[in-house]
């Protein structure tokens, strides 16, 4: 029998199911009356930085780097043709992304939506991979990563992530290096599958108008129960400190580009921690902070200037991003600003603003189905849940935050990467 | 059946409601239309972002910002566009629906009256804006001038359209240029406001679950204070090509960009865009599209390769990202594609596919706030406007001779190609 539980929000009205599906699977479903489309993911909990792992306590296997992103591309191919031209008779809008800590598969669709949930549950479900439509796939992998090659975000992302990281393989390129992936074969392929896309080890969600029982009617059908198995990731051990704290490449751009990283002690994140480091990074980066004006003044950044909070399997930190023409004078502002914040403390006014600037994002990101299921399969993974977190972002005290703030962002950690026109 | 109520509430002053419940969201967005002219274009634009940077009750960004954070992170934001051969000012508020609110302030009705004060009390003293905010937004332009040469795809888009163009006020950069930007003084914002107030054609558009009609009632008494001599929405149609250009760039990229634009021979309000519509879709709107299949696929020759329709300016276009050794291969197969299209080998799966991917996506597109507005303010220009569900009869309705005819129509223009060294 399968579990379901009932979620509800009494601040939204919203609701969702949170299933244990007898075959291992969770599954997600959140209803969103009169909407037109539908949205489903199916992730798995496997990404580029998982390169070494073992099965139920076996041999460590060390697989080349890009292979989560090279089997995410492979698995389009079916034995009986092309997942995504069997999307073509219904219509559904589909694609997949591979990051550093999982690969989803996902569609959109207004009509014919059980049809495309059968394409997506068995295509991932099936792999074929034969040596002639592996080798195939180098041509046109090697050309997205020439692709990225171009790009000044994604260069000055991995060259700091290569400053501030010594062994972690979050500082490798999603998608490999054209070498790398030349050694990838069929048995590769298969082992990684075998391992990673146990539907134990994955998530469906599902945002949009329908019917639970239909859905479930499809995955009872669909998904044959999956034999737990206790699935381990290796990565070497990883210093606290950084590599090193500047670096600096030419590239055809006419604005320069900065990252500046602040490493963490690799931990895992808690609901109630998240809600606190979300209030620090508005503090530190909305239009309406303090710090956003000492820049602006300045005319040390535009309205690029960003930050996100980065973590995963062992690795946590807060990257600033944006265009600056001065860079290393931003950098200097954003640090000093940092040291004085947890020295002096942060005005309960500031607080108060950044904390309903995330209140209000957190309910606005409700608003869409794509996003309330990209959403869903992130906080799955995370051990999170989409409804209480925002009852914590509106329960916390200044004195949480402050309290944060004083086991993170360390100025001495962190590590500046920008990009110069040349 | 048509969800948006409008009503003209000065003369070429317009305010479209769409009442919807599903939102967690509210948004007011001020489209504003004003013809696209090489000498006023770079003083429309700076105008449109001194606008939304402060206004005479929160007189600088800090103060605005922080009003806009304390209501629970609204958003206030200003674009400029080119919306046929009009340069369009895109003034919009957005934030959470009124019952989400912690206390119970009306977010919707202060953030209706923030978009009036931003319009109509600007920051001006003495017929002028203020200097050091004019500096702030020039040196913000001048970044997102720059910035578009980033990105190379966006940069090679860009000079295929400037190329193509050239001989007309489309092929004038949204934002004027660099050199007007920087000649610009404070007076010249001034005039430019006055000269939107009085000519310019407002389109007002409200989504959400609450009543506009205070925001309704301020705009329509800032008017009557303002004498009007509306513009006529103006957009003129290239519909042939006199000679075909080749134009060719270098730099030190690893892949190169292959751009090719055609002309149709079709635009709005023609009822003929929607075959060519479909056309375009079959050639390389989706990945079950000729171009994806056989170039990228079957051929391996490029990491992206996909066609799009500019149905305003009876213009299509042909994206890819190619390597060097590959540019002549890659050109003869995508333009190959086109000549199939043309002798009509087009099968029912092709026509099917792209009739599903095109009715989904507009069926999609009206489940966000942002997606709804933009769904029928894209439709200003058209011979009627339709919902989704009329606008996909149409495009189910179209026959394999109506494209063949439209594909027939297409001619080369002009190819622009960026070449990594």
């Amino acid at each position: 029998m399968n579990n379901i539980t009932e979620v509800k929000s009494a601040l939204t009205g919203d609701k969702y199911y949170k299933i244990d599906h007898n075959s291992g699977l969770t599954i997600y479903l959140y209803p969103k009356k009169d909407y037109n489309s539908k949205y489903a993911i199916f992730g798995t909990r496997f990404g580029s930085v998982n390169n070494a792992f073992s099965l139920d306590g076996g041999e460590v296997k060390r697989v080349p780097d890009g292979i989560a992103h090279y089997l995410e591309h492979k698995m389009f191919e079916c034995e009986d043709g092309d997942a995504f031209l069997k999307y073509a008779k219904t219509g559904a809008n589909a694609n997949a992304y591979t990051s550093f800590d999982k690969t989803c598969y996902l569609f959109g669709c207004a009509d014919n939506f059980n049809e495309s949930l059968e394409i997506l549950l068995d295509f991932v479900s099936r792999p074929y991979f034969t040596e002639e439509t592996v080798a195939k796939e180098q041509g046109i992998i090697g050309q997205e990563i020439r692709m990225y090659d171009d790009s000044a975000e994604w260069r000055v992302m991995f060259n700091m992530l290569e400053n501030m990281y010594h062994n972690h393989p979050v500082q490798l390129d999603i998608a490999g290096t054209v070498e790398s992936i030349a050694e990838i074969t069929p048995e590769l392929l298969y082992d990684c599958y075998y391992t990673f896309y146990n539907l134990n080890n994955m998530v469906l969600c599902i945002a949009g108008d329908m019917e639970p029982e239909d859905i479930l009617k499809t995955a009872d059908r669909l998904l044959k129960p999956c034999e737990k198995h206790d699935i381990k990731s290796y990565f070497e051990d990883e210093p606290y400190e950084i590599v090193s704290d500047y670096v600096e490449q030419k590239f055809p751009v006419s604005v320069p580009l900065f990252n500046l990283g602040f490493k963490d002690k690799a931990h895992k994140v808690s609901q109630k921690e998240m809600a606190e480091i979300e209030i620090i990074c508005e503090l530190l980066t909305s239009a309406s902070s303090k710090l956003y004006k000492l820049l602006d003044d300045k005319k040390l950044i535009n309205q690029s200037f960003d930050n996100e909070y980065f973590y995963g399997q062992g690795y946590n930190a807060v990257i600033f991003s944006g265009e600056s023409r001065k860079p290393q004078e931003a950098c200097e502002v954003i640090r000093s600003y940092i040291s004085d914040l947890r020295k002096n403390g942060i005005d309960k006014e500031d607080f108060e603003i950044a904390k309903r600037e995330v209140y209000g994002d957190a309910i606005s990101s409700l608003n869409s189905v794509d996003s309330i299921a990209n959403m869903m399969a992130d906080f799955h993974f995370n051990g999170m849940d989409i409804f209480s977190i925002i009852d914590d972002i509106a329960a916390c005290t200044l004195e949480d935050v402050e309290k944060r703030l004083a086991s993170m962002l360390d100025v001495n950690n962190s590590t500046l990467s920008v990009v110069l026109p040349r | 059946m048509n969800p948006m109520k409008t009503v003209e509430i000065a003369d070429g002053v317009v305010f479209n409601t769409i009442h919807d419940n599903r939102f967690k969201t509210m948004k007011l967005i001020a489209n504003i239309y004003l013809p696209m002219k090489k000498e006023t274009a770079a003083s429309n634009a700076l105008l449109c972002y001194l606008l939304v940077r402060c206004c005479k009750k929160y007189p600088d960004f800090t103060t605005l910002s922080r009003k806009l954070g304390s209501l629970y992170g609204a958003m206030l934001d200003g674009s400029v566009s080119k919306v046929g051969d009009m340069q369009c000012l895109t003034i919009s508020v957005g934030g959470i629906d009124d019952k989400y609110a912690l206390g119970d302030e009306s977010v919707s009705e202060q953030l209706g009256e923030l978009l009036c004060e931003v319009i109509f009390n600007p920051k001006v003293e003495d017929r002028r804006f203020d200097e050091e905010d004019m500096k702030q937004e020039k040196r913000q332009l001048f970044d997102m001038i720059d910035s578009e040469f980033n990105d190379k795809r966006t940069y090679a888009l860009i000079q295929l359209m400037k190329n193509m163009c050239s001989d007309e006020v489309y092929g004038l950069r949204r934002y004027g240029s660099k050199e007007d930007i920087e000649a610009l003084t404070t007076e010249d914002i001034y005039t430019s406001w006055l000269r939107m107030l009085s000519d310019a054609h407002f389109e007002f558009t409200f989504v959400g679950s609450s009543d506009p009609q205070k925001a309704v009632d301020v705009i329509h008494n800032s008017f009557k204070e303002i004498k009007r001599t509306p513009i006529t929405l103006n957009n003129e149609v290239v519909r042939t090509v006199e000679a075909q250009k080749d134009v060719e760039e270098e730099m030190d990229v690893a892949q190169s960009k292959l751009e090719i634009g055609f002309r149709t021979g079709v635009a709005e309000p023609d009822s003929e865009t929607v075959a060519t519509r479909l056309m375009c879709a079959i050639l390389g709107g989706t990945a079950s599209s000729k171009l994806f299949l056989n170039v990228r696929e079957k051929k391996s020759l490029c990491y992206y390769c996909m066609s799009r329709y500019f149905r305003l300016k009876g213009i299509m276009i042909v994206e890819s990202g190619v390597e060097n050794t590959n540019l002549e291969a890659a050109k003869s197969a995508i333009l190959g594609e086109i000549e199939e299209l043309k002798k009509g080998n087009i099968t029912d799966f092709e026509i099917n596919s792209a009739k599903l991917a095109i009715v989904n996506s507009f069926r999609s597109i009206v489940d966000t706030d942002t997606g709804l507005a933009s769904w029928y303010s894209s439709q200003l220009m058209d011979s009627s406007v339709d919902t989704p569900e009329q606008a996909a009869e149409k495009i189910n309705a179209v026959t394999k001779d109506e494209i063949v005819a439209a594909a027939n129509k297409l001619s080369l223009d002009t190819i622009f190609t960026l070449k990594s060294r």
